[in-house]
């Protein structure tokens, strides 16, 4: 009887220290992973305050574009801080670095961001005289040369006259094309809009001035030592140069002029094969420039060019009639359908596009035949499905799309195949 | 297809006169005499528009970005700023700005596909010969990455 009653102890006793065991065990579990939950709380709070020391940074600079400089601050919420440091190098790098950590509850988490300027303080058009639009033109905008992303571009006019509106649109061979002037962000004007220019844009206001425009300054751009000469011959210049010439000086080859080289011409010029670079020019006289057909990517400012009178930029193809006094400048309707093809089409054409649409210049063709038009994958690629996944064409692209006629689509076929 | 601007040249010279004279089919005379203007020898660094390719990455949604060439567009890299009129011909992009037009009856005009592209880092570089301009800058994020912190 004794005996029994000992196993009964021991056996209440094993499973009870096998019971506390199991508990100790959970306890631990649950308390480790309560501070694993807590720390990844704090390091994710910590990483917030820091992207928002990177807010703060950018809120300051478009306070104050000379904005540099350590700056501590505290998340009113969460009571984290952050502490930024900013080198503003924006008008001579054309970035600015942030450096900024954030702190929560004993733990930092740190970023390091390069900014770069946005398109929303530059204008693509900013000028104080009237605007003509013949038949078509378009601003748009993008981030630099070497990263192209598109941006809002903007247009404004700070003329201003009861009677005479600041943007006008011209039928130009009056042969009944409504004048449109397509611009991807804001247009805007101290005077008045034509009422018979069709404008597409972000946002469009008149009465509205823009007192804070850029402007080149001549006085710097004309300071220093410079080589005085009567002619240039086309190249690249290598240093200052001040041109005297006798008549309207004419440059049949390519001039380059480098980042840190002014050029300065007395009297009217023409740039028959084109000016290129990073350079500063300053033009006491009339300017005609005809422009390069290919784009240069080594260059990521270009010119900066200053006329006191008038300029003049034209098609490499455009011909010049003496004579008469007029120009002939090469029309390309493909060149035409490609410039008004919105940013966003870029993203979207690709996305579930049909497996029998050809991926080449064909495509023009197909979709201008509309064979497939009625298929569940045309529709899908072309409409969508209403979820973000299959989102389908926007309106602007199915516009710009429906632009095309057999002619067109033929004609970009040939060119691109 | 070619377009024949009869008055643009002539529009150079105009100044002074009210704008919206400008707007006919006149051929005015062009007083100096000039050489025939000759096509630009594409330049070995220039980077040319492969019509295939352009097609092809557009379709593929390889290039998320914008590609700046446009089929048949001719190029001027830069800001321009005159006191009088500025006139942009045909199919021509200017990746900058266009500025100043000061003079009083001094017009901007834009022909026939005329594109103007803003391009921030065109001002930027201007550095010491850039004036005015607002107090504020909006930047935009090109880079973010963690690092060990200080």
């Amino acid at each position: 009887m004794s005996k029994k009653r000992g196993i009964a102890l021991i056996t209440v006793l094993l499973v009870s220290v096998t019971l506390l065991a199991i508990v100790g065990v959970g306890l631990g579990l649950g308390s480790n992973g309560v501070l694993f939950v807590s720390q990844a709380h704090k390091r994710n709070v910590a990483l917030s305050a820091a992207e928002a020391g990177v807010y703060e940074a950018m809120v300051a600079l478009q306070a104050n574009k000379n904005h540099s400089g350590t700056v501590v601050g505290t998340l009113s919420e969460s009571g984290a801080e952050y502490t930024y440091t900013l080198t503003n190098q924006l008008t001579t790098a054309r970035t600015a670095e942030v450096i900024s950590t954030g702190e929560f509850g004993g733990v930092k988490r740190t970023v390091k961001v390069v900014l770069e300027p946005d398109t929303l303080s530059f204008s693509a058009i900013d000028v104080k005289g009237k605007v003509y639009v013949f038949d078509q033109a378009y601003v748009n905008s993008v981030t630099s040369v070497e990263n192209p992303v598109p941006r809002p571009g903007r247009a404004h006019s700070e003329y201003s006259n009861p009677s005479s509106n600041s943007f006008k649109g011209v039928d130009f061979d009056d042969n009944g094309d409504t004048p449109q002037l397509m611009v991807t962000g804001d247009l805007t004007t101290l005077g008045s809009f034509d009422g018979g220019l069709q404008t597409v844009q972000k946002s469009k206001r008149a009465g509205e001035s823009n007192v804070d425009g850029y402007s080149l300054d001549v006085t710097e751009m004309t300071s220093g030592s410079f080589t005085s000469t009567s002619t240039l011959s086309s190249g690249t210049l290598s240093g200052n140069t001040e041109v005297n010439p006798s008549g309207v000086l004419t440059v049949t080859g390519k001039v380059i002029v480098p980042k840190g080289v002014k050029l300065v011409i007395n009297g009217d010029v023409r740039f028959e094969g084109g000016i290129s670079g990073d350079g500063e020019v300053v033009v006491h006289g009339d300017v005609l420039i005809k422009t390069d057909s290919n784009l240069d990517p080594t260059v990521h400012e270009g010119i900066k060019l200053h006329s006191d009178g008038a300029v003049l930029v034209t098609h490499p193809q455009a011909e010049v009639d003496v004579d008469d006094g007029d120009i002939d400048i090469p029309m390309d309707g493909v060149a035409d359908f490609f410039a008004a093809m919105p940013a966003n089409a870029v993203r979207e054409l690709s996305l579930d596009i049909p497996v029998s649409a050809p991926k080449d210049g064909d495509f023009f063709t197909w979709y201008a035949g509309g064979s497939d038009a009625g298929s569940s994958e045309y529709q899908l690629w072309y409409d969508g499905d209403g979820t973000d996944l299959h989102p389908g064409l926007s309106t602007e692209t199915k516009n710009w799309l429906n632009q095309l006629n057999p002619t067109l689509a033929q004609d970009i076929a040939d060119w691109a195949n | 297809m070619r377009l024949r601007i009869g008055m643009l040249i002539a529009l150079i010279f105009l100044v002074g006169c009210d704008p919206d004279d400008y707007v006919s089919n006149e051929v005015q005379s062009y007083a100096p005499s000039s050489p025939t203007f000759q096509n630009v020898d594409p330049t070995p660094y220039a980077e040319t528009l492969d019509p295939q390719e352009y097609v092809v990455q557009l379709l593929s949604g390889v290039n998320v970005g914008v590609d700046l060439r446009l089929p048949g567009y001719s190029y001027f890299q830069g800001v321009i700023q005159a006191n009088n009129h500025v006139v942009i011909a045909g199919q021509v992009r200017v990746v900058g700005g266009v500025i100043g037009v000061d003079a009083p009856n001094a017009t901007l005009n834009l022909y026939n596909g005329a594109m103007i592209t803003s391009n921030p880092h065109s001002f930027l570089g201007a550095e010491d010969g850039l004036a005015g301009g607002p107090a504020g800058m909006y930047t935009r994020i090109r880079t973010l990455e963690e690092i060990p912190n200080p």
